[in-house]
């Protein structure tokens, strides 16, 4: 088989079975007509240099192939806008049922909540990575289909945001963060979960504090208002401002806890260290003033921002 | 109360092109929207892929034959242009004609890119 045959064949291999024999005839047909000429250029018949550096001129098969291709991206240019906004909306929903999965998964599970937080987040990514994969899939085969129905010809200018009435733009790898955040707390703080599960010990975040059921709702709010962010990233000084009220609540309930002498109730090991439990009570303490801290920094940004009178730098 | 956006990562780490690279890009932007123009003139009379490249070059315009075979196969498919395969000199090869269909289309395209020229030649006399 000689360059030129070896050359067509590359090509047609990338080509459709419908299209490819014609094409590598036409293309076979068109090299022949370049060297011919080159031949009666030089007065000999071209070498198999001379052929080889022709076909590298012409450029690589599978680049060659490529520019017959009908459809040259996953995503086509028509379709491109209402694939982000289906994407963002999209994936948005899939980052809520995969967190709803995972939590009611972590209900069933023994041992520290902590140790099952990578395990949760991978089951959220792969829940995510199956909605990023869905939408293309269906936009690469019915993206034209959809770019034809008419999504963005009804539209009314008075419903488009006011800017004046816009407090900030929150950038959504911020409220990624704040999200993943929420889903840490979640995890921290829902059912009964999260305490040290074994056949002989069992600790349990102290149930008769009526703050800790509240915190398990405003931690909820929390990860609905973030995934409102993700999905609308400007939002107006109200939306805004139920978000503060919400992360205030949320300090005030971390506070609460935070003065309750026995944080973790143990049963069902009445030998167990008192020493190691006050350690650890100790450390969740610690972790419970360094959120609050955090908490408390964030918001006052926040509020700074919102208030119209310039206020001294916290 | 002004709204705050960050500056995107992205922004910052694009790479700008150099003047000669834009250059290069916008005189590419403005040759391909002729093509088609200049590729249906040319099949008024029938041409095969190779002859029709070497009639556009010996017109002034220079087209790889990676650009330009996909796109008379792309005219054909839209019914601009009609082909048969043939034997010619010894060598079957297929030539191209522009179809009825092409011929009203290359008239409005004419009738355009007059119009183009003549706004443009009119603008740039007015610009400084």
């Amino acid at each position: 088989m000689n360059l030129i045959e070896r050359y067509i064949q590359a090509v047609k291999i990338e080509l459709s079975p419908r299209q490819r024999e014609d094409i590598g005839r036409e293309l076979q047909s068109s090299i022949q007509e370049g060297l011919d000429d080159l031949a009666e250029r030089n007065r000999q018949a071209p070498t198999e240099h001379e052929v080889s550096q022709y076909l590298e001129r012409l450029g690589h098969p599978v680049r060659v192939a490529s520019t017959y291709w009908t459809r040259r991206s996953l995503i086509s240019e028509a379709a491109y806008p209402i694939y982000k906004q289906a994407l963002i909306l999209g994936l948005s929903w899939y980052i809520g049922i995969g967190v709803l999965l995972a939590v009611l998964d972590l209900e069933g599970t023994q041992g520290w909540a902590i140790t099952q937080f990578p395990r949760v987040l991978n089951d959220i990514v792969a829940v995510v990575l199956f909605g990023l994969f869905s939408i293309t899939l269906v936009f690469h085969y019915f993206g034209d289909a959809i770019a034809a129905l008419p999504f963005f010809w009804r539209w009314n200018p008075k419903r488009l945001p006011n800017l004046e009435n816009l407090a900030a733009y929150l950038p959504r790898t911020q409220t990624a963060w704040a999200l993943i955040g929420s889903v840490f707390s979640l995890s921290l703080l829902t059912f009964g979960s999260l305490g040290y599960r074994s056949s002989d010990l069992t600790i349990d975040l102290s149930s008769g504090s009526a703050a800790l059921v509240a915190l398990r709702i405003l931690v909820l709010v929390d990860f609905g208002l973030n995934l409102l962010h993700l999905i609308q990233p400007h939002w107006t000084r109200a939306k805004l401002m139920v978000h503060v009220l919400n992360q205030i609540a949320i300090v005030f309930c971390l506070v609460q806890i935070f003065l309750l002498p026995n944080f973790l109730v143990v049963s069902s090991l009445p030998a167990l260290d008192p020493n190691l439990l006050s350690s650890i009570n100790l450390m969740i303490k610690i972790s419970l003033a360094f959120m609050v801290l955090m908490l408390i920094w964030t918001e006052w940004r926040r509020v700074r921002g919102l208030l119209p009178i310039k206020l001294p730098w916290f | 109360m002004t709204i705050k956006k960050p500056p995107s990562t992205l922004e910052k780490t694009e790479i700008e092109p150099s003047s000669a690279e834009l250059n290069d890009r916008q005189r590419m932007e403005l040759r391909r929207g002729s093509l088609t123009l200049a590729v249906l003139a040319a099949l008024r009379q029938e041409e095969y892929a190779y002859s029709l490249r070497k009639k556009l070059q010996n017109a002034g315009i220079d087209i790889e034959e990676g650009t330009l075979y996909p796109l008379v196969r792309r005219l054909e498919q839209q019914g601009l242009l009609e082909s048969q395969w043939r034997e010619g000199d010894n060598r079957e090869r297929r030539y191209y004609q522009i179809s009825a269909l092409g011929k009203t289309v290359l008239d409005t395209l004419v009738g355009e890119w007059q119009t183009i020229t003549q706004s443009l030649q009119n603008l740039l006399k007015e610009t400084p």
